[in-house]
């Protein structure tokens, strides 16, 4: 079980290996992961772009203008955040402290992750429904949308796909860190707690 | 400072840290991670420690502060009131005295928060020290420590 005696940590201990070390602290992944989502934005960005100049549909224009501003948005909220996460261990705050800041900071960055899906996920549900069924049928999205039930189609798939793109973004979120978020309330409801 | 000093200063107190990890690991692969985790965020730390508080108080909360806010992997202990349930998973200990192994069982089966406590106090620190780095009030201190005592008496009575 703990077959990891006091040698063979002390082995760990040299210059070579601290510096190899990659840390596997939770604020360190959100942060790392802040920067590959902003790098993604970018790069869907750049591409909703070029989609822009090569797509003639106004509707899709303009669905691919609002999630580029969206986009936009979501890279300078993301970088906000990305600055504001420090994933050191603050060595002059009490665990109690320690403990509150890094279950805000996860909890925060949840919160963000599905404020801005919800944004996002209806614009593009009907965006790429619009621009499938456009391009599937050879017609024009306005011909497109003209067709029986095709608008209550659209607005439908918005109305069910939402709060399922919503729901499973939540339960990832959940899955990927709820486990530590609520280990971490224990402990601070333990120590708060006057027995 | 330099970076022999720190792995001097390190060296000197490595006790801290395999206690603590022993206290809170569920094996041999989290209490490598605990223990690479506490030295690279003490590295990191490092620059900015001043020598105002002890390296060892420094190293000893940096430890805490790693391992309770640590993605933990499902812990394998359940909270129960008996020794035997736990003997499994702290066969080698480096110190063998078996009270002392006793001991550290019974306080394995406290809660994260209390084995801090608890372990704060064998090290010879005082309440009002333990309840400025928890962040708790002397008397919660006092009383929590007053529990754990009671709870570990009882595991070592059975």
């Amino acid at each position: 079980m703990n077959e990891l005696n006091d040698e063979d940590l002390s082995a760990l201990l040299n210059t070579s290996a601290i510096a190899k070390g990659q840390s596997n602290s939770p604020l360190k992944k959100i942060k790392t992961s802040f920067f590959y989502n902003m790098l993604w934005t970018i790069l869907f960005s750049c591409l909703y772009l070029i989609l822009f100049f090569v797509i003639d549909f106004w509707q899709i224009k303009a669905a691919l203008v609002f999630l580029i501003v969206v986009h936009i948005l979501g890279i300078l909220s993301a970088y906000k955040q990305y600055k504001s996460i420090n994933p050191v261990i603050m060595a002059d705050q009490s665990v109690l402290e320690e403990l509150k800041r890094q279950h805000r900071s996860v909890k925060s960055w949840m919160n963000a992750h599905l404020r801005s899906g919800l944004l996002f996920y209806p614009v593009s549900i009907g965006g790429s429904f619009l621009l499938g069924g456009a391009i599937g049928s050879s017609k024009s999205v306005e011909d497109f949308v003209s067709r029986p039930y095709m608008l209550l189609t659209t607005i439908i798939l918005i109305i069910v796909l939402t709060p399922a793109c919503h729901f499973l973004a939540k339960k990832m979120l959940r899955s990927s860190f709820g486990k530590h978020l609520n280990d971490l309330q224990r402990n601070i409801d333990d120590l708060e707690s006057v027995e | 400072m330099s970076e022999n000093k720190f792995l001097d200063l390190v060296k000197e107190n490595h006790g801290i840290i395999f206690k603590l990890v022993s206290i809170y690991a569920n094996d041999a692969d989290e209490k490598k991670d605990m223990y690479q985790e506490i030295i690279l965020n003490a590295w990191k730390g490092w620059p900015a420690f001043r020598g105002d508080a002890k390296f060892s108080t420094w190293l000893y909360r940096i430890s805490l502060n790693t391992i309770l806010t640590l993605k933990r992997k499902p812990s394998r202990i359940d909270y129960t009131d008996s020794l035997s349930d736990i003997s499994t998973l702290t066969d080698t200990f480096s110190i063998y005295n078996e009270d002392v192994v006793r001991l550290r069982q019974a306080i394995r089966l406290l809660s994260e928060t209390n084995r801090a406590i608890i372990s704060m106090h064998l090290d010879g620190y005082e309440n009002s020290e333990i309840a400025e780095f928890m962040g708790i009030s002397l008397n919660n201190v006092s009383v929590k420590l007053h529990r754990c005592k009671e709870q570990i008496g009882n595991l070592l009575k059975r």
